[in-house]
């Protein structure tokens, strides 16, 4: 599903080049639970973001069912963002002036779907995660459990063939963060294809494949 | 994303960011309202000049003495002023102009009104009523007879009074005592005494009333006069004017029938004029289009003022509109990122920025007409006859330039929030 040849992604400031990622290659398969561990700043966000089409690397190919990430452009870009893969990130970035079900449509509306089958869909998501009774919430009144669990849902809700989290339990307590892990592991059971980056190595153990990234080259894989 | 939720989306933003929003479209607020007072004093204004051009006529000259004032009092001198052999003269001459209507006015007594006053009349002769005809007549007009045979008859001007009167009106203490009586009194047969005079009323023409009147609206014509009488009558009968018992008459309308001939008539009268007493310079030849012009710069200058001032408005409301936007982007680039993040296209976010623009826009144009409408309807009941003129396109147009201001204002904060890299964005607290 997912193939990175030689990746390599530099930073470039004034003075200095700081190389991120200096020639990874990785491969994920269909309905593949890869956790990519690492310690801060080793680079693996910045994979993850290359793996989500929010980032372009400065050299090497990444395809994405066998299609060239390097030939599309910001719009084609977007839209396998919006169609293609669904985030989930470590401080939730969930829309604070929006209720729950408001957050969770908008990747929806974006693709044009009508309000009224967008909240049809989101309902059912809801229901399935235990948070239809937040719906109208706003994202103050939600646990950081919840918040996430909202994050999950909006990812999931144009139906994306990959769910690409990064450090999803960084900001729970280990109840909720477990709680978490669980879903993308139910996930995952049901086909999804996850991709995630964490630091920590018990929630890492749960998934399928573990790749280590280390000052930005794969160091071990398992 | 469809447009309607982009505008929900944007009304969610104006909404939580209540007094931002505000401060930012109360200046296109305030220029709306100047936009409505002025394209109301311009509609006021063309309906006044189109309105007066078709009841005064396309082709219409207006000739008069160029020296009656600096003349009184010297000796009369018949050559240097027109009379109304003059007007023969150019009548028969050019007998295919749409009308040659000279007239002269005087101030005289009436003494059996059941008061003694002075009241003007004007000498006219049955050309007169080819132009201008706004009446309904009771009884007859002018006629040739009456002009050759110097007949002592009038026909009186009855004033048409209001549909509903204005609430000015009200405090309006004068009250014209000769329209009083004209109200009360069943005229047309009757005798009245002018200057000791019996003259026989031939005629009432009654004005429509002030809301439906056109020359309420022209407000051109100096002098209107309550009486007409021939105006070969007029000029023997004793009272004061500029020109005292003599030929000499205040000056003759023209109308040529077209505008594009009026310079050619001009030309041709002063050469008739010429050719009678060796001397045109006497005479002061204005087309109408000059006189109403004369008589709006005025307003056109007070209409200038505001236009200028609202222009100045709308434009610092749209500087306002992109300060706050541009505001709006560097506190709100987190969420550019995430809206980046989950799919939104660079056009998305740009549209959104400008959507919001728009209808920020929008809401002070809204207000504006709001508040210019209120302001337009005071100055009715003031008695602001151009206010009458308002009509609810001008509303729209006003709303319009609001919005369309908020969209150019827009547009470059809108670019820079399409153009920010998402992951910077992301990561942006």
């Amino acid at each position: 599903m997912i193939r990175c040849e030689k990746i390599v992604k530099n930073y470039t400031s004034k003075s200095f080049v700081y190389q991120a990622l200096k020639g990874v290659d990785i491969e994920v398969m269909e309905n593949d639970f890869l956790a990519i561990l690492g310690p801060s700043g080793c680079g693996k966000s910045t994979l993850l973001n290359i793996m989500g089409f929010l980032d372009i690397p400065t050299s090497g190919k990444y395809y994405f069912k066998n299609v060239d990430a390097s030939k599309l452009n910001d719009k084609e870009r977007s839209y396998m963002r919006l169609k293609e893969v669904g985030f989930v990130f470590q401080s939730f970035n969930l829309l604070p002036r929006l209720s729950t079900v408001e957050n969770i449509i908008l990747p929806a509306l974006y693709l044009g779907t009508s309000r009224r089958d967008a909240v049809e869909k989101a309902d059912e998501f809801m229901d399935l995660f235990n948070m239809r009774s937040k719906s109208r919430n706003s994202m103050l009144e939600l646990s950081g459990g919840e918040k996430q669990r909202v994050a999950i849902i909006r990812a999931l809700i144009n139906s994306p063939s990959l769910l690409l989290a990064d450090e999803p339990t960084g900001n729970l307590d280990s109840s909720n963060a477990n709680d978490v892990i669980d879903i993308l592991l139910e996930l995952n059971k049901k086909g999804m294809t996850v991709v995630m980056v964490t630091h920590d190595i018990n929630m890492a153990k749960k998934a399928k494949r573990i790749i280590k990234i280390k000052d930005g080259v794969i160091d071990e894989a398992c | 994303m469809k447009l309607v939720e982009t505008a929900r989306s944007a009304m969610i933003e104006i909404k939580y960011h209540k007094m931002r929003s505000f401060l930012s479209f109360f200046s296109i607020t305030i220029g709306v309202i100047s936009i409505i007072y002025t394209l109301t004093l311009v509609y006021s204004m063309n309906y006044r000049m189109n309105k007066a051009i078709e009841i005064n006529g396309p082709g219409r000259i207006n000739i008069e003495n160029k020296n009656r004032w600096e003349e009184q009092g010297s000796e009369y001198d018949e050559s240097k002023y027109l009379t109304y052999n003059d007007a023969l003269a150019i009548r028969k001459t050019f007998p295919e102009l749409f009308m040659v209507s000279p007239y002269f006015n005087k101030w005289v007594r009436f003494s059996d009104l059941g008061y003694d006053t002075y009241l003007g009349i004007e000498g006219i002769t049955p050309e007169w009523k080819k132009r201008g005809w706004i009446y309904k007549m009771k009884g007859r007009f002018i006629n040739k007879y009456d002009i050759d045979n110097k007949e002592k008859v009038c026909v009186i001007i009855k004033e048409g009074g209001w549909l509903k009167k204005p609430k000015w009106y009200k405090f309006y203490k004068y009250k014209d005592s000769f329209q009083e009586y004209v109200k009360h009194n069943e005229l047309v047969g009757k005798d009245i005494k002018i200057n000791n005079n019996l003259f026989k009323i031939v005629g009432v023409l009654e004005e429509p009333p002030q809301e439906q009147n056109p020359k309420s609206f022209i407000g051109v014509g100096n002098w209107e006069p309550n009486i007409l009488v021939p105006l070969t009558t007029l000029q023997n009968l004793k009272g004061y004017s500029y020109n005292q018992n003599n030929s000499a008459i205040d000056g003759i309308n023209v109308d040529t029938g077209n505008r594009e001939s009026i310079e050619k008539y001009k030309r041709l009268i002063s050469e008739v004029i010429k050719s009678r007493k060796n001397d045109a310079s006497f005479l002061n030849m204005r087309d109408y289009i000059e006189i109403l012009k004369d008589q709006m710069a005025d307003k056109q200058r007070d209409m200038m003022t505001v236009m200028i001032i609202g222009i100045i408005a709308i434009l610092a409301g749209g500087i306002g509109i992109m300060n706050v936007s541009l505001a709006a982007i560097y506190s709100r680039i987190k969420e550019i990122g995430i809206r980046r993040a989950i799919g939104a296209t660079r056009f998305e976010i740009m549209m959104q920025f400008i959507v919001e623009a728009i209808l920020l826009g929008f809401l002070g144009g809204i207000f504006g007409v709001i508040i210019g409408i209120g302001a337009v309807e005071y100055l009715k009941i003031k008695g602001d006859i151009n206010m009458m003129m308002f009509r609810w396109w001008m509303a729209l147009i006003a709303i319009v330039i609001a919005s369309l201001t908020g969209f150019i204002s827009s547009l470059y904060p809108a670019s820079v929030a399409a153009k920010l890299d998402p992951v910077e964005a992301l990561k942006y607290e």
